[in-house]
């Protein structure tokens, strides 16, 4: 093909996102910019207690403040007065008088007022009467008291296998913030006929629409959602925030009102990733081989089911690891206590039972006098393997070759400067007191919803002539831009199938059917698909106005089958093409009471190998470099690719060494950017990364994910590497400085044989 | 959305009339230098002032007879940039150095961190968190929550810059209504959470006096969790003179392990005509470390920050003895 | 309400304002000038960060009032900035933006860094950025950044 009939900047470059200029000029609106004429400012009311009853709310005096324009109860909510992802909804829209508060941060009360001082000054003039109740906090009582939100059960194989070495283990991982730099924000506008338009930063429009139209009681088609800009997301706004408090108080005061949320106030106003408490016994053969896994893997789901019901099922899924199984016993489950609720956050479920299998099989390799990798490669699984679920591997799964890649990738040099030890430039430590561990972990994670859920999403894509006369592609889907690259990939794909390099990205709303949520890393593979699979419709029209022989579209040209170019595009649009493609994938199916079924449709390897220097006298630690070999099956975009696998190697680094959330009395104790710490530039290691691209073949053009896995196996190498540097068990993460120097350990605070249910569970006899 | 109240700002021209303002506005005024510290507490209503008053800009990093004079609203930066005090006093250019991040220490000065508030994470949190645990001691409240059966305020002196200036036997000049004194850094605090300086509110601190004799050897390691931005969760200074390899004078103090920063006199006159060996060190440090008291309020657990102070003042020992090698 | 008056971006710009807002809440809900972003308003994020006479402060932590009489300059007043301009290229090209929500401030704080340095150590680049906070990149190709726009100065 001649250079000038080549498409450039589709699939498989790594052009620049589209949206860049805009985000490095500060041009480009994120929710938090919204802003509109004689708009308010509308707040929030919390529940200062964990768990009590309300007997009562006052707001006549906030009701006459000065600035003040509304203030709402759960006494006026027009419409359904639960949400929830989940189903049936179990969430307050507000906590009513006479109805209960379950977390400490609960939504009482909203106000909205023409400055925020004054919405300030209102929420402090509200009164309510609380009658304080004991709050469950600890998820294993929880569970024996019948409070749980999912329990689940794999069973494979022989449960009574014997293996001729067995490793017992306990891991904990801590609740984990995601922290997205983006505050919860949107900007509700009153229509003059009664509807509502909501701009909000959001992961999935069209989840958050059917919550919001419930809850204001409003007929389909009178609430519009658009995406306002979204500053990070990684599962914090899969949930709703401000969305129906900001519609209610803008119908109220018929006028626009803004929300957004304080860092304080956004760890209480989004769910946290899942903590987790493991019991493990590992089973293998006198070689290395596996001949079983029995598991617990108890997470607390806090207060309201949200997406708790996934994470169980994820956690249990990929439980035994990336490895042939051939025995599991694994119970999961969730427990609904009084704190503030978990739900969804990048690599949920698989990030923290990954912590668990890969602990155990260093204990494993080191019972067994192998080296971890080898003890790894032996297990690996592979195509056509079974999961611990009954699923046969039908995909691309080089689980092997990511091990053999990763531990050949260049290692870091020695640090060069005070600035890289462990405590950096507060001077701690000198290099005589550093010493340097290497860890390996492996994981995997499914692609997109699973267990029977009708996946999919829709695009619409329009060829038309441009101003100038030329051909130009319009591209509209609801899917949400959430920093992840989307926009590009949809650019990519329109650019490869249409031939056409100008294309026009439409800011994302409900005025097109459903994407989804950008989550699960679903969106590449379907949206990305939904994008394709119009573009070919259109395509087909295209080749269809041109006749015979026009073959393909390139370069702005209609081509014949050698290639040639016959005629630009643009001569065959006298009138515009539009099509509109629902793409689904291939259906699942849920899993039977023994944990088993085809619940998955495609799933994501990685490895990852990480060098961390330790000074294990102060416990303080800093992480060299994480080498990576991930499976990408096709990188639409190189460049944003290696971005989502350092963005999310950096999640690792924080949840590994620095990142919880942690809890007193079912109050945060750390909300805030001063106490909740995330990695800074001093913080981040080197990156090595490698892809595998063998091609997924059920998925548009063979790419899988890739945001997930970065943050699956990361947390664990380099909690390896920190056990190689000092011979410390280090069952927790985050690890402490304290349990890193040797002057604590993690110990279980209740005995659970691995496989069965807390509901069992005894405390274990107190310290002579 | 954190926001702050309602203020009123006066600045004054001089740092005489900054006193005589706060003097007859009283405790409805606050003095504001750079404000990194000031503003996050006024925004959490940990002070609730209607008026701030601003410290004049009182600049320049002087040597004068032996002594740096910095003035009081030289920003960290320039403090730690400051070639001079690099080469004769690195412990406290590092400690300037080391207070949070970039951005916040081009604002921050010397001045301010000397007093800067002390540090609970009781305290330190928004108005509705400490309204919904019940307030403490420090604020709005009556009991210690670190330490219930306390009659007093634990919060943490949680300046770097002060156990740097501490051992350097430095002193900061004050300014009231009725004219200027000089004070030892040493005096200038006091043992209690809640009034932890012994300066008068009204007196505001123009510059800070730093001894430089020739051969004195400083250091100053801070301990916390990431490169950047963190508070000191324990910070070792000292201050050495040797005499071939026999100590002849030492001097050590610590940042956040008590409501002020504490200086431990005992490990430095251990230290005094001794020959610095591995056991020395580690016998100063261990003196060193008795007093500290730190609390369960700040990052991480009271018990490995205590064992760390050790660790923290042995390497600070080291680092002041061998400059080379830090 | 006060009236204050600011020079920004090279204009003086005025507003009613209440005593006691910071100039970030100034230059964003006075102003219009959204570039400046709110992740923390505490000075622990960078996503404020703007030129205080040259140097480099979070609005967030400074009293409008107060930057009476200095020159601020904003993300949105780097338009014309050789260095900025640089910088903004790399950081599009390099793959150093995500979320963009952090982006504002990291090239205001990369444009500073650089004015000073052409060519920062890796280290120094690290420690110069290390203010900011991002949670989508991981730094790596923000580093980058720094080194692409430091060679394109040359």
């Amino acid at each position: 093909m001649p250079e000038g009939l080549r498409t450039r900047g589709g699939v498989g470059e790594s052009i620049p996102r589209p949206d860049g200029p805009d985000k490095v000029s500060g041009r480009f609106s994120f929710g938090s910019d919204l802003t509109a004429p004689g708009m308010l400012f509308g707040k929030t009311l919390r529940s200062p207690h964990p768990h009590a009853l309300i007997r009562s709310i006052d707001v006549e005096k906030a009701t006459g403040m000065p600035g003040v324009k509304a203030v709402l109860t759960a006494a006026d909510l027009p419409g359904e007065r639960l949400y929830s992802l989940h189903k049936p909804p179990d969430q307050p829209v507000l906590a009513a008088a006479g109805d209960e508060v379950r977390y400490a941060g609960e939504p009482v009360a909203i106000v909205a007022a023409e400055h925020p001082e004054q919405a300030r000054a209102a929420l402090e003039a509200i009164a309510v009467e609380y009658e304080v109740l004991a709050p469950l906090l600890d998820p294993v009582d929880a569970i024996q008291r019948g409070s749980v939100l999912r329990e689940l059960t794999i069973r494979s194989g022989d449960p009574d296998a014997v293996a001729d070495v067995v490793v017992d283990g306990y891991y904990e991982v801590g609740q984990q913030d995601q922290a997205p730099l983006g505050p919860e924000a949107g900007l509700a506008i009153p229509t003059p006929h009664g509807g509502i338009d909501l701009w909000v930063a959001t992961q999935a429009l069209h989840v958050d629409l059917e919550q919001v139209e419930a809850c204001l009681g409003m007929r389909p088609g009178a609430v519009r959602l658009h995406l306002g800009g979204v500053g990070g997301a990684f599962g914090a706004r899969e949930d709703l925030s401000i969305q129906v408090h900001a519609c209610l108080l803008a119908l109220k005061a018929r006028r626009p009102v803004k929300m957004w949320y304080g860092r304080e106030e956004s760890f209480t106003g989004h769910v946290h990733r899942h903590p987790a408490w493991m019991w493990y016994s590992t089973g293998a053969d006198r070689d290395g081989r596996l001949v079983f896994v029995k598991a617990t893997i108890l997470l607390d789901g806090g207060a309201y089911a949200s997406s708790s019901g996934a994470v169980v099922a994820n956690a249990a899924c990929f439980g035994a690891g990336p490895y042939r199984v051939p025995n599991a016993h694994v119970w999961s489950g969730a427990a609904r206590t009084n704190t503030v609720p978990n739900g969804a956050m990048r690599g949920f479920g698989a990030v923290q039972s990954c912590f668990a299998y890969e602990g155990q099989m260093d204990l494993l390799a080191a019972r067994l006098g192998l080296d971890p990798i080898e003890l790894r490669l032996k297990n690996a699984i592979r195509p056509g393997d079974r999961l611990i679920t009954g699923q046969a591997l039908t995909g691309a799964a080089p689980m092997a070759k990511l091990i053999d890649l990763c531990q050949g990738l260049p290692e870091p040099p020695a640090p060069s400067d005070s600035l890289a030890l462990p405590g950096g430039a507060g001077n701690v430590a000198s290099a005589a007191e550093v010493v340097r561990g290497t860890g390996f972990a492996v994981g995997f994670k499914n692609i997109a919803y699973s267990e029977g859920s009708d996946d999919y999403a829709t695009a619409r894509v329009r060829l038309q002539r441009g101003p100038d006369g030329a051909a130009v592609v319009q591209v509209k889907t609801a899917a949400s831009e959430v920093g992840q690259g989307l926009v590009t990939v949809c650019l990519q794909v329109a650019r490869t199938e249409l031939g056409v390099e100008a294309v026009e990205i439409e800011r994302a709303d409900t005025t097109v059917g459903d994407a989804g949520s950008s989550s699960a890393s679903r969106q590449t593979w379907m949206t990305g698909g939904a994008v394709r699979d119009a573009a070919r419709l259109v395509a087909a029209e295209v080749l269809k106005r041109a006749g015979p022989p026009a073959q393909a579209l390139a370069g702005g040209h209609v081509l014949d089958e050698e290639g040639a170019a016959l005629a630009p595009i643009e001569l065959f649009l006298d009138e515009p093409i539009e099509r509109e493609f629902e793409h689904h994938h291939r259906p699942t199916s849920g899993l039977d009471p023994a944990g088993q079924g085809d619940a998955h449709v495609s799933f994501m390897f990685v490895a990852h190998r990480a060098t961390v220097d330790v000074d294990a006298e102060a416990g303080l630690a800093r992480v060299a470099q994480v080498a990576t070999a991930q499976d990408v099956g096709r990188a639409i975009n190189p460049l944003q690719v290696h971005g989502q696998i350092e963005g999310g190697i950096a999640q690792g680094v924080g949840l590994a060494t620095m990142e919880e959330i942690k809890l007193k009395d079912g109050l945060i104790r750390n909300a805030s950017f001063t106490d909740y710490i995330i990695p800074t530039s001093l913080d981040m290691p080197e990156v090595a990364a490698v892809l595998v691209e063998e091609p997924e073949p059920e998925a548009p053009y063979g790419a899988k994910g890739v945001g997930e896995p970065p943050l699956i196996s990361s947390p664990a190498a380099i909690v390896a590497a920190m056990r190689a540097a000092t011979g410390r068990r280090l069952n927790r993460v985050p690890v402490s400085p304290e349990e890193l120097a040797g002057l604590s350990e993690c110990r279980p605070g209740w005995l659970v044989r691995p496989g069965q249910s807390p509901a069992e569970a005894v405390r274990p006899a107190p310290p002579l | 959305m954190l926001r702050l109240p309602r203020l009123r700002y006066l600045r004054p021209a001089t740092a005489g009339e900054a006193a005589a303002s706060l003097s007859k506005l009283g405790s409805r005024a606050m003095f504001v230098a750079g404000g990194t510290d000031l503003f996050p507490n006024l925004k959490r209503r940990q002070f609730e002032p209607d008026t701030l008053v601003q410290v004049p800009p009182l600049k320049g990093v002087r040597r004068v007879d032996g002594h740096f004079e910095i003035g009081a609203t030289v920003t960290l930066a320039e403090a730690a940039a400051d070639p001079g005090l690099r080469a004769a006093l690195p412990g406290f250019a590092e400690a300037a150095g080391l207070v949070s991040s970039p951005p916040l220490r081009n604002a921050g000065t010397v001045g301010g961190n000397l007093c800067v508030d002390t540090r609970c994470n009781y305290y330190n949190m928004t108005y509705e968190w400490r309204k919904s645990i019940g307030f403490c001691l420090k604020k709005d409240g009556d009991i210690c929550l670190v330490a219930p059966s306390s009659p007093r305020c634990w919060a943490v002196s949680s300046s770097d810059t002060a156990p740097a200036a501490m051992v350097l036997g430095a002193s900061v000049v004050l300014v009231g209504p009725d004219g200027e004194r000089e004070l030892p850094v040493a005096e200038l605090y006091r043992d209690d959470g809640i009034e932890y300086l012994a300066k008068q509110p009204h007196e505001v601190v123009t510059a800070i006096r730093l001894p430089a004799p020739e051969g004195l050897l400083t250091a100053y390691v801070k301990l916390r969790r990431r490169g950047s931005i963190d508070f000191p969760l324990a910070g070792a200074a000292v201050a050495l003179t040797l005499d071939g390899p026999i100590v002849t004078g030492c001097r050590i103090a610590l940042a956040a392990v008590a409501s002020h920063p504490l200086e431990v006199p005992e490990a430095g006159a251990f230290l005094a005509g001794k020959r610095l060996t591995d056991e020395t060190i580690s016998a100063a440090a261990e003196l060193a470390a008795k007093p500290a008291r730190p609390l369960d309020n700040a990052d991480l657990t009271h018990f490995w920050r205590k064992k760390m102070v050790r660790v923290i003042v042995e390497r600070a020992i080291r680092q002041a003895a061998t400059p080379s090698t830090t | 309400m006060t009236q204050v008056r600011l020079q920004v971006n090279g204009a003086v710009r005025e507003a009613e304002a209440w005593p006691g807002e910071s100039l970030l809440y100034f230059l964003r809900e006075r102003l219009g000038l959204f570039g400046s972003k709110n992740a923390c308003e505490q000075g622990e994020c960078g996503s404020c960060s703007v030129f205080f006479d040259g140097e480099l402060v979070c609005s967030c932590l400074v009293l409008a009032a107060a930057a009476e009489g200095a020159q601020i300059v904003t993300v949105e007043g780097l338009e014309d900035d050789p260095v900025a301009a640089r910088v903004r290229e790399a950081m599009v090209a390099a793959g150093g933006v995500q979320c963009g929500f952090c982006t504002p401030g990291f090239v205001v704080a990369m444009t500073g860094l650089l004015r000073g340095n052409r060519h920062p150590s890796d280290l120094e680049t690290r420690e110069a950025l290390s203010g900011n906070l991002c949670r989508c990149t991981g730094y790596v190709r923000i580093f980058e950044a720094v080194r692409r726009a430091g060679d394109a100065l040359e």
